[in-house]
C-alpha cells in the first residue's frame, strides 16, 4: 500500500470556518438514527396527547363548548413531555461524546472551543425550533379540525399564534439550555437531572419563600416563565408573554457564557 | 517538526510531566518509548492542545495547536482508537470531520482505501474490533493529508499483518519528508519502525537518540568458560571480570569484546572452553535505560494510571 496517495497536489488550506463548523454540527447529528427517533417521538406526543382533548370532544366525550377547550383547543397537552424529549436529545448531543471520548477528535479538529460550543447549540437551537414550531402549527390544525367535526370552531386569534409561537420559542431555549448543561457537566444524567430541577422543581419549592419574595422571584423562574411565554391569554401576576421570552433567552445566553468559560478552562 | 519546551504537568500531587524538553524532526519516523504511566498519552496531549501544561509549551511548525489555522491539514493524530461515537458509521465519522476542514468527500474514500476500511465503512464502529478501530483512526489521521502525524500506541490490537501494515505506512510518510511521532511501551517494535527515539520515564526525559547510537552505548558483555577461572581474572582488566556464583569455571566479562577477551587469554596461555558475545538486545538496553526511572517497579501501591 503506497502512500504517495498523500503527496498530491496541495490545495489552498483554510480551517475550520464557521460555516463549515456548522455543516460539521448538522452532519454529526443527523448521522445518528437516535436523532431521527427524537424527531419521531416528538411529532408522535406532541401531536398525539394535543390533539387529545379535541379528539374527545369530537367522540362527544367532554363538554364541547368554547369556553371549555380554551383558545388553543388543548393542542400544548403535550408540551412537558416535548420539552423532556428536546431537554434529552440536546444534552445527549454532547454528552454522547464524553462518554464515548470522541470529544478529543471534535476538539482536535476544531480547537476553537468557543467555535465548538457555541457551534452545537446554534445547530440543536435551530434545529429543535424548525421542528416544534411545524409540529406545534400542525397539533393546533389537527386541533382545529377535530373540534370543527364536533361543531366546536376554533378561531386563529393572535393571542393563539403568539401562544404557539411562544411553544415553539420555549422549547428551542430549553435546548439551548439543555446543549450548555451537557458541556458543563459531560454527564447524561447530571445534565438531565439539572435540567429537571431548574424546570420543574424550582416553581415546587419556591413556594417555601416568604409572600412577598415569591411574588417577585416565582414569575421569573423558567418553568413560570416558559408558562406565561405559552399562554393565549396574559395571566394575572404573570410577566407578559415578551418578558417571559427575554427572561427564557436571558438564562440561555447565561448558561452558554458558563459553559464557554468551563470548556475553555478545563483539560479536555 | 515539533517542539516540546520545558513541559511539565501535574495531576493532584502525580507528576505526569516533568520538564521535558525535545525536538522531532521531519522526514524520519520518531519513537516516543517509555513504561506506562511514564507521561507519553499526557505529552501527546498536550500536544494538541487537549490538556494544558502547568508549565512550558510545545509547538507545531513553531505555533501551539490551538493557533494552527487549519488543524487538520497540519496535524493528523491518532490517541484513543475506540474514542469514536459507536453509533456513527466510520464513513460518516470521517465525513464530520473532512467537514470541518471543507475536505472533499473524495479524500474520505480515499483514506478508507488506504487502511483497508472499505467494506465496512457503513457500519458502526461500535461492533469494530480494536484493529478496525485502530485503522479508522489511522485514516482519520491521515484525512487532512498532514505534514505531521501523531499517534498513540497505533499497532495496538492489530495483527501482525496490520503491524506491518503500518510500519510500512510510517516509512512511507517519513520518506515523503513528513514528521512521523509515535509512542509504544515496546522496544521490540520501535526496533522495527523507529529511526531516532526519544525515551522518558516518570515524565522526565532519559534518552533522546538514533537507534545505532542506543545500541551503541550498551555495554558489550562476554560469557567465558575456563577451567583456570581465577587465572583468567588476574589478567582482566579490574572490575570488568563477574564469576558466576553457581558455576566455578564461568565468568561474565563486561565492556570488552570476545576478541579481546580471546586474545588476552592466549597471551597469557589460558584455555578457554568456551566464548559467548552475549546479545544485548534493544530491549535490554531500553530496560537498563528506563530501570531507575520504572514508575511501579516492585511496589504495588495505589493505582496511579495516566489519565486518558
Amino acid at each position: 500500500m503506497s502512500a504517495t496517495v498523500l503527496a498530491g497536489p496541495v490545495p489552498a488550506r483554510v480551517g475550520p470556518t464557521w460555516p463549515r463548523v456548522l455543516a460539521a454540527d448538522v452532519r454529526r447529528l443527523a448521522t445518528l438514527r437516535s436523532t431521527w427517533w427524537f424527531a419521531a417521538s416528538l411529532v408522535l406526543f406532541t401531536v398525539g396527547l394535543g390533539s387529545f382533548p379535541a379528539l374527545g370532544v369530537a367522540a362527544g366525550a367532554l363538554e364541547g363548548t368554547p369556553e371549555d377547550v380554551g383558545p388553543l383547543g388543548g393542542s400544548l397537552s403535550g408540551i412537558t413531555v416535548a420539552q423532556l424529549l428536546v431537554a434529552a436529545f440536546a444534552v445527549l448531543s454532547v454528552t454522547a461524546e464524553y462518554a464515548s471520548g470522541a470529544v478529543t477528535s471534535t476538539l482536535t479538529a476544531v480547537p476553537r472551543r468557543t467555535t465548538t460550543v457555541l457551534a452545537r447549540a446554534g445547530v440543536v437551537t435551530a434545529g429543535v425550533l424548525a421542528v416544534s414550531l411545524a409540529v406545534l402549527a400542525g397539533t393546533f390544525a389537527v386541533a382545529q379540525a377535530l373540534l370543527a367535526s364536533g361543531g366546536v370552531q376554533l378561531p386563529v386569534a393572535p393571542g393563539v399564534v403568539r401562544a404557539l409561537a411562544g411553544a415553539g420559542a420555549h422549547l428551542g431555549l430549553a435546548a439551548t439550555i439543555a446543549v450548555a448543561l451537557g458541556w458543563l457537566l459531560r454527564s447524561t444524567a447530571g445534565a438531565l437531572a439539572v435540567f429537571v430541577g431548574i424546570f420543574h422543581v424550582l416553581p415546587v419549592i419556591g413556594v417555601v419563600l416568604p409572600a412577598a419574595v415569591a411574588r417577585q422571584v416565582l414569575p421569573w423562574l423558567p418553568g413560570n416563565a416558559a408558562g406565561a411565554l405559552m399562554a393565549p391569554e396574559p395571566v394575572p401576576a404573570m410577566p407578559h408573554a415578551w418578558a417571559a421570552l427575554a427572561a427564557l433567552a436571558g438564562y440561555a445566553v447565561a448558561a452558554l457564557t458558563l459553559a464557554v468559560v468551563a470548556v475553555r478552562r478545563r483539560d479536555v | 517538526m515539533i517542539e516540546v519546551r520545558s513541559v511539565s504537568k501535574r495531576f493532584g500531587n502525580h507528576t505526569a510531566v516533568d520538564d521535558l524538553s525535545f525536538v522531532v524532526r521531519p522526514g524520519v519516523v520518531t519513537g516516543f518509548l517509555g513504561p506506562n504511566g511514564a507521561g507519553k498519552s499526557t505529552t501527546m496531549r498536550i500536544a494538541l492542545g487537549l490538556t494544558r501544561p502547568d508549565a512550558g509549551e510545545i509547538l507545531v511548525h513553531g505555533r501551539p495547536y490551538g493557533r494552527l489555522t487549519a488543524p487538520l491539514h497540519e496535524v493528523g493524530a491518532l490517541l484513543d482508537a475506540k474514542a469514536v461515537h459507536p453509533r456513527r458509521t466510520g464513513y460518516q465519522h470521517l465525513a464530520v470531520l473532512a467537514t470541518t476542514h471543507g475536505i472533499p468527500r473524495t479524500r474520505v474514500d480515499e483514506v478508507l482505501g488506504m487502511v483497508g476500511l472499505t467494506d465496512v465503512a457503513g457500519r458502526r464502529p461500535g461492533g469494530f474490533s480494536l484493529g478496525m478501530s485502530q485503522r479508522l483512526g489511522i485514516a482519520a489521521a491521515l484525512l487532512g493529508d498532514p505534514a505531521v502525524v501523531l499517534l498513540d500506541e497505533p499497532v495496538n490490537g492489530l495483527d501482525p499483518e496490520g503491524i506491518r501494515w503500518v510500519r510500512e505506512l510510517l516509512r512511507g510518510l517519513a520518506g515523503e519528508g513528513r514528521t512521523v511521532f509515535l509512542s509504544s511501551h515496546l522496544m521490540s517494535e520501535m526496533a522495527l519502525t523507529a529511526d531516532r527515539l526519544v525515551v522518558i520515564g516518570r515524565g522526565r526525559l532519559v534518552a533522546d537518540m538514533t537507534l545505532a547510537e542506543l545500541t551503541a552505548a550498551h555495554r558489550p558483555t562476554v560469557r567465558v568458560r575456563t577451567p583456570r577461572r581465577q587465572e583468567l581474572m588476574s589478567v582482566l582488566p579490574s572490575g570488568r571480570a563477574t564469576p558466576d556464583p553457581a558455576d566455578a569455571s564461568v565468568v561474565t566479562v563486561t565492556d570488552l569484546t570476545a576478541e579481546a577477551v580471546a586474545d588476552l587469554a592466549a597471551r597469557h596461555a589460558v584455555p578457554l572452553h568456551e566464548l559467548t558475545p552475549v546479545q544485548t538486545s534493544l530491549e535490554d538496553a531500553y530496560l537498563e535505560l528506563t530501570h531507575a526511572e520504572l514508575e511501579f517497579a516492585g511496589t504495588s501501591g495505589p493505582g496511579r494510571s495516566e489519565p486518558r
